[in-house]
C-alpha cells in the first residue's frame, strides 16, 4: 500500500513537469482514503510558497468543510507522502499540525527540513514522526530530467561539461526547486 | 549576508519631505541587527601555537622567510608570523612538547641560529577577525591582518539608516499594527505584515494573520500570497481588510476583495491608501516617471538593485516602474517585509524562497526563527540570505503579542 501512494505522488510530480514545475508530488491519506493530491504550483500562482504539501493542506480544509470534519483532529491522524524531502517551510507546517506521519523519497539537499539542512523537529514540542527514501531513486530521476530539461522559468546557468549530473540540481538557481 | 554592497539605502530616489507630510515624531525604539552569533560574540575564538623568541634581531627576517617555506601554517594567514621579538613556529597540538616542535623544524631545515630555541605555548586568534571590535581584541594577542567590511560596521553601529529612513520604518510599522489589531479582533494571532518596494518606497501589499479561520495563514503567508495577487497571481482569496497594489500604467489600483463602504474602519483606510497614492504621483511626476525607455530591471539581488537605484536617481530621480509587474518583478526580489512580531519557521523560510531583501520585525515570539529559536536568516547553506532588523516600536508590538501569548494559555 505504501508505494502504491508513493507511486501516485510520483504520478503528480511527474504532471508538475508537463506543467512546467519543479516535479514534486504529495498525498494526504486519511482512514485509508486519498483526501489531497497536490503538486507544485509555484509558477502558477507566481507564489513561491506554493508547493506541493502546502496545496495539498489547502485542500484538506477544503475536503474538512465539504465533509463536516474537523480540520484540526482530520491533520493529526492523517499521513502524509510526497516524493522530496519537506523544506524547512513544509517541514515546519507539517509538525506545527502534527500530521500523523510522514513518508518521502529523496533528500533534498537545498532546503530538506528533515535532516539535510534543517531538523525542523526539534522546534516544535510534538514533532510528526518523518521517514525518507522510498522510491527514493525515482523522485530524483525526476527532478535531473526536469533540470537537465528545460524549465522556461528557470535562468539558465552555464554548467561545465564535466560537471556531474547531481551537481545540477544543486546549481540551477530557481525559487521553485522545492 | 551582510556582504559588500554598493552604496543603498538613504540615497533614495523619492525625496523624504512628501513622505512625512504629516510631520510624524520618531518615538522612543531601537532597531537592532539579528546578526550570525560569531559576529555579534563579545569572545574571539583562540587556538595554542608554539612561539620563540628572536634572540639575535638580525635573524628576523631571514627566520620568517625561512619557517614560511619550511613551515607554513596556512590556516594562520590572518596572523603576522613575528610579533616584537616573537615568531609562531607551529600550531601546538595537545600532546606537542617545544622540543618535538624545534626538532622538527630543525629536520626540514630550518637554521635556528638566532633563535631561542625555547618555546611556549600562547593562545591566538583562530579566526580572520569579522568586524573591527574583534580586531581590537584579537590584537591585544597577536598582529592580525583585517579586512574591514564597510556595510556590516554601519550595521554593527547603527550608522545604517537616518532619521528618515527610521520614520519610514516606523510609519510601515504602525501599518502593521493596525492590521495586527484587525487580525486579533477577527480571531487571528494579532500579527500584521506589510511588504514594500524599498526602492519606490511603494507599498505593495498589506496582509494580517488569520489563522482562526485556517492554521497556515500567518501574517507572512498571507502577505507573500497578496503580492503574488499584485502580480497576477495568488492562491488564496484576499481576506478581509488585506490590500495590495496593482500597477496598471502609471496609475496605482488598489484591489481589495469584501471592502464595504459600511465598515467605518474600511472606509477610514481606503482615505489612508489614496492619500498614499496621491503622494507616489506627486512625486514621480514631480521627478519626471516616465524618463528614458529603458524597464531597470529590478531583478537579481541586492547588488543590482542599490546599482539601478543610484544610476536612476542620477539620471532622472525615479526608477522606471514597469506597467507590467508580471514579467519584470519575481516574487518578492528586492522587497522589504515589516511584520509585528518575529516570524515562525515556516514564515521565515517562505521569505526565504520569496526572495525579499529585509525583514524588520517589531518584537520577538516564543516561536520565532530570526533571532529566538534559530536565526534562519544566518544558514550558510541556504540559497538565499535576506538582512534582519527587529525592535521598530517594539513595546507597542509587545503588547499585542503579550496579549496573544496569554489568551493562548488560557485556552490550553
Amino acid at each position: 500500500m505504501e508505494k502504491e501512494w508513493m507511486n501516485e505522488a510520483l504520478d503528480l510530480a511527474t504532471e508538475a513537469v508537463e506543467a512546467g514545475e519543479v516535479p514534486v508530488g504529495c498525498v494526504f491519506v486519511y482512514n485509508g482514503e486519498v483526501i489531497a493530491k497536490g503538486r507544485n504550483t509555484v509558477n502558477e500562482t507566481r507564489n513561491a510558497t506554493r508547493h506541493a504539501e502546502l496545496n495539498c493542506l489547502d485542500q484538506t480544509a477544503e475536503w474538512c468543510k465539504e465533509n463536516g470534519q474537523n480540520f484540526a483532529t482530520v491533520v493529526a491522524a492523517m499521513k502524509v507522502w510526497v516524493t522530496v524531502e519537506p523544506c524547512i517551510m513544509c517541514a515546519s507546517a507539517l509538525h506545527s499540525l502534527n500530521v500523523a506521519a510522514v513518508t518521502y523519497g529523496c533528500k533534498n539537499d537545498r532546503f530538506g527540513g528533515h535532516t539535510s539542512v534543517l531538523n525542523t523537529a526539534v522546534l516544535y514540542p510534538e514533532p510528526s514522526p518523518m521517514v525518507g527514501g522510498l522510491e527514493s531513486d525515482r523522485a530524483m530521476q525526476l527532478l535531473k530530467d526536469f533540470y537537465k530539461g528545460t524549465n522556461s522559468n528557470a535562468p539558465h546557468p552555464k554548467v561545465k561539461k564535466d560537471t556531474a549530473i547531481t551537481r545540477l540540481t544543486i546549481k540551477q538557481d530557481s525559487v521553485t526547486q522545492e | 549576508m551582510y556582504g559588500k554592497r554598493r552604496k543603498t539605502d538613504s540615497s533614495s530616489p523619492v525625496s523624504d519631505g512628501t513622505q512625512h507630510e504629516e510631520h510624524e515624531v520618531l518615538e522612543n525604539w531601537h532597531l537592532r541587527p539579528v546578526l550570525d552569533d560569531d559576529v555579534m560574540s563579545d569572545y574571539i575564538q583562540l587556538l595554542d601555537v608554539y612561539v620563540d623568541r628572536v634572540t639575535d634581531p638580525k635573524h628576523t627576517s631571514r627566520l620568517i622567510r625561512e619557517l614560511n617555506a619550511v613551515w607554513p601554517i596556512p590556516s594562520l594567514q590572518h596572523l603576522k608570523r613575528v610579533s616584537k621579538s616573537e615568531v609562531i613556529l607551529d600550531l601546538a597540538a595537545e600532546e606537542g612538547t617545544p622540543e618535538i616542535c624545534i626538532q622538527k623544524l630543525k629536520d626540514r631545515g630550518l637554521d635556528t641560529a638566532g633563535l631561542g630555541c625555547a618555546p611556549r605555548r600562547l593562545q591566538v586568534p583562530a579566526m580572520p577577525p569579522k568586524t573591527r571590535r574583534h580586531y581590537q581584541e584579537a590584537i591585544k594577542l597577536w598582529p592580525c591582518n583585517f579586512h574591514e567590511n564597510k556595510y556590516l560596521e554601519k550595521v554593527l553601529s547603527g550608522r545604517l539608516f537616518n532619521n528618515a529612513d527610521k520614520l519610514e520604518q516606523q510609519k510601515y510599522m504602525k501599518k502593521c499594527l493596525e492590521a495586527a489589531r484587525h487580525s486579533f479582533e477577527s480571531g487571528g494571532a494579532g500579527v500584521g505584515a506589510l511588504v514594500v518596494d524599498p526602492a519606490q518606497k511603494r507599498i505593495i501589499a498589506i496582509g494580517c494573520d488569520d489563522r482562526g479561520k485556517y492554521p497556515l495563514k500567518h501574517a507572512i503567508m498571507v502577505v507573500i500570497d497578496l503580492v503574488s495577487h499584485s502580480q497576477g497571481g495568488g492562491a488564496w482569496n484576499v481576506g478581509d481588510k488585506q490590500y495590495f497594489y496593482e500597477g496598471e500604467g502609471s496609475r496605482e489600483r488598489k484591489a481589495h476583495v469584501q471592502d464595504t463602504v459600511s465598515d467605518p474602519v474600511t472606509v477610514t483606510r481606503i482615505e489612508g491608501v489614496s492619500r498614499f497614492e496621491s503622494v507616489q504621483k506627486q512625486s514621480s511626476g514631480s521627478a519626471g516617471l516616465e524618463c528614458g525607455s529603458g524597464k531597470h530591471s529590478i531583478i537579481g539581488g541586492f547588488d543590482t538593485q542599490a546599482k539601478d537605484v543610484s544610476e536612476s536617481s542620477d539620471s532622472c530621480g525615479v526608477i522606471y516602474s514597469d506597467p507590467v509587474p508580471r514579467t519584470s518583478q519575481y516574487i518578492c526580489t528586492g522587497y522589504d517585509v515589516y511584520v509585528s512580531r518575529e516570524p515562525c519557521t515556516m514564515c521565515a523560510m517562505a521569505l526565504v524562497h520569496s526572495r525579499v531583501r529585509r525583514v524588520f520585525y517589531g518584537c520577538a515570539s516564543p516561536q520565532g526563527a530570526l533571532g529566538t529559536n534559530i536565526k534562519l536568516n544566518t544558514l550558510k547553506c541556504l540559497n538565499h540570505h535576506y538582512e534582519v532588523f527587529a525592535g521598530i516600536l517594539e513595546e507597542e508590538c509587545k503588547c499585542i503579542e503579550t496579549t496573544w501569548q496569554n489568551n493562548l494559555a488560557i485556552q490550553v
